[in-house]
């Protein structure tokens, strides 16, 4: 057993495949750059570099087929290469100290774009002046959310994601008696009203303002200043049998509602929202300038943050380069709108944002010692063999 | 000397987890309680159409929020509801536009004598009825984000309203022309005639685009009304200009 986990260890510590590995790891660059023509940044980075495996669709046909690791696989790999390499020939003597430094920072580098890829969240939380929200919505995560409205006291949300919309597959929503079945999923539309195109086929919806209007899918859009509107028909089968189809796009924003089974359930396509266990309201957003002139000097945000538990109240002022930090959440002034009344802060959640800087200072601090412990030597031997030839 | 050639079990390996990753993507359904929140609405108007059921605050799909015929636009979308037709949506961020609120506009105007000012309705920071004697036409003013609402696919919304055939990127310069009012307001416009149902139909628009802000500004209606405005319509754009100027 021992013998076989040590050969194990050898073949994973090989330098072969750390070889592989980073021609694998520059194909991908290679092709994801080239990919970025078509699908912009964030779709690039998403596909393929914070993936396991790339999946293409085959031109033509609906089928998507795995064809290429991606930056996780790849990063991983490289991950566990390392790590058996160290196990494999880690001595700790003066001389190599260094060297273990460097590749441990390495290493804690290669674990922080894995938390920052897989645990990092960015999002947007806009408030008008006097607005209070416990929420932010995901830059670039879409969800259909089915609402329970009917107890007064409060809504039983179940948050679809938008990958499970694309797949013509029953999605069971766990304690509902609902169930959902995705009819058509087009990443963006064009809209019109029915009454405009009055020789449109007839819409797949049965609830909502669905009827009312004509879906034309669309190519989706990866220009950085614009946004998909995907669009969904959905089907809801009760316990007695399908219950009707419904119309949900983000490009019309606004709850429908129907009932079922005895209960109203509300449903919308929106951005995924991230819920906080505090609020922040809007107190007043300053867009200072310098006197005389339109150049702007100051853009802040004074907020109200609130615990849910009434622990905390208290006055907070946002501006740049002065984020609130608060909750695991570092809240940064973004932008504003709707003449300076209007804040929008962008939202992140990073629990592994200081893994880079600290495997930067350990990589540092270990080639420091390596090239001093080296320059020593080198020193030494001059030294020795000048007084030699003297 | 390094081998390049990588051992067949690797290869297996990759591919194997390859596969296994690959089935491993499916996301689950997040279940959660909140507390009420005021905007989704337990109650819908009844809907106009067949079996037709809309949002709390949108107007009605029939055409009774339109003003004019062929007006087509917005005005029957919920607010924050792109152009119909635009395809694009606002950028990250960027909230929804709000209910009309022409007093806290960036921007004000200052319409002929003879339009006759509209309520406003879901969408409209302004609304007039242009007559004369060959008619009436309808001018509307919208505001949505710039952003969201390029100048191509806004002037092709326009011009497939009217039947028209939609512009290449490489047509938009010769089919539009840019106009600078005293202000400093520079708008792109254009002047459209096509068939609708209503018959022969003119269209003059104007888009204004200011800093996050895109205003459009249109004059549709008869052929004959709309040709014999189009005076009164150039003087009303030169009399945009910053709300607070």
């Amino acid at each position: 057993m021992r013998a076989l986990l040590r050969t194990l260890v050898e073949r994973l510590a090989s330098l072969r495949i750390t070889v592989v590995l980073l021609v694998l790891a520059m194909v991908l660059v290679v092709i994801a750059t080239l990919d970025q023509v078509h699908l912009g940044i964030w779709a690039v980075q998403a596909k393929y570099f914070r993936s396991f495996v790339v999946v293409q669709q085959l031109p033509g046909t609906g089928v998507s087929i795995p064809f290429f690791p991606g930056g996780y696989l790849i990063g991983g790999a490289l991950l566990i290469n390392l790590l058996c390499a160290q196990f494999l020939r880690f001595t700790l003597t003066w001389r190599n100290l260094g060297l273990h430094f460097t590749h441990f920072g390495i290493i804690l580098l290669l674990v922080g774009e894995l938390l920052t890829g897989l645990l990092a969240v960015e999002s947007h939380l806009t408030l008008d002046t006097g607005d209070t929200k416990n929420y932010a919505e995901a830059s670039f995560e879409r969800e259909l959310a089915v609402i329970d409205v009917t107890d007064p006291a409060f809504d039983q949300v179940w948050a679809v994601p938008l990958s499970r919309l694309s797949r013509r597959e029953p999605i069971a929503l766990p304690g509902c008696p609902l169930t959902l079945l995705p009819l058509q999923f087009h990443e963006n539309a064009n809209f019109f009203m029915r009454r405009d195109a009055p020789n449109a086929p007839a819409s797949p919806a049965t609830l909502g303002f669905g009827p009312a209007v004509v879906v034309q899918p669309a190519e989706p859009t990866y220009r950085p200043n614009e946004e998909n509107a995907p669009t969904a028909f959905v089907e809801f089968r009760g316990p007695d049998g399908p219950v009707g189809v419904m119309l949900a796009t983000l490009a019309i924003e606004r709850p429908q509602t129907f009932t079922a089974a005895g209960r109203t359930y509300a449903v919308v396509l929106r951005r995924t929202r991230i819920y906080f266990d505090f609020s922040l309201s809007l107190l007043e957003f300053r867009h200072d300038k310098y006197p005389g002139t339109e150049i702007p000097r100051n853009f802040s945000s004074r907020v109200r943050l609130r615990s849910a538990e009434g622990a905390e109240d208290r006055q907070v002022r946002i501006y740049m380069n002065n984020p609130l930090r608060h909750g695991g959440y570092t809240f940064y002034q973004s932008g504003f709108k709707n003449n300076d009344r209007t804040t929008i802060l962008q939202v992140v959640r990073n629990p592994g944002w200081l893994l880079p800087y600290i495997a930067c200072v350990i990589s540092g601090l270990g080639l420091l010692y390596h090239f001093i412990l080296t320059l020593a030597g080198f020193l030494q031997r001059r030294r020795a063999t000048a007084a030699t030839t003297a | 000397m390094i081998s390049l050639r990588a051992p067949r079990s690797v290869g297996a390996t990759i591919a194997a987890l390859a596969l296994v990753l690959a089935g491993c993507r499916e996301e689950p359904v997040r279940t959660y309680r909140t507390s009420k929140e005021t905007l989704p609405p337990t109650e819908m108007p009844p809907a106009p159409t067949a079996g037709g059921e809309l949002p709390a605050g949108h107007p009605p799909l029939d055409g009774s929020a339109a003003p004019a015929p062929n007006s087509g636009d917005t005005a029957a979308l919920p607010p924050g509801h792109p152009p119909i037709g635009g395809g694009a949506m606002p950028a990250p961020g960027a909230a929804p536009a709000s209910a009309p609120d022409a007093a806290n506009d960036s921007i004000s105007w200052a319409a002929p004598d003879h339009w006759v000012a509209k309520p406003l309705g879901a969408m409209r920071r302004g609304s007039f009825t242009a007559k004369n004697t060959a008619g009436e036409a309808d001018c509307s003013i919208f505001v949505f984000p710039a952003a969201s609402n390029p100048l191509l696919a806004n002037i092709n919304r326009w011009r497939g309203q009217v039947g028209l055939a939609p512009l290449t990127e490489a047509q938009l310069a010769a089919e539009t022309t840019a106009v600078e009012n005293a202000a400093g307001l520079k708008f792109v416009t254009v002047e459209l005639l096509g068939q609708t149902g209503a018959g022969s139909t003119r269209v003059l628009g104007a888009i204004l685009y200011r800093g996050e802000e895109a205003w459009f500004f249109k004059l549709s209606g008869p052929d004959a009304v709309v040709a014999a405005e189009k005076p009164a319509f150039l003087d009303f754009l030169r009399t945009v200009h910053p709300a607070n100027s």
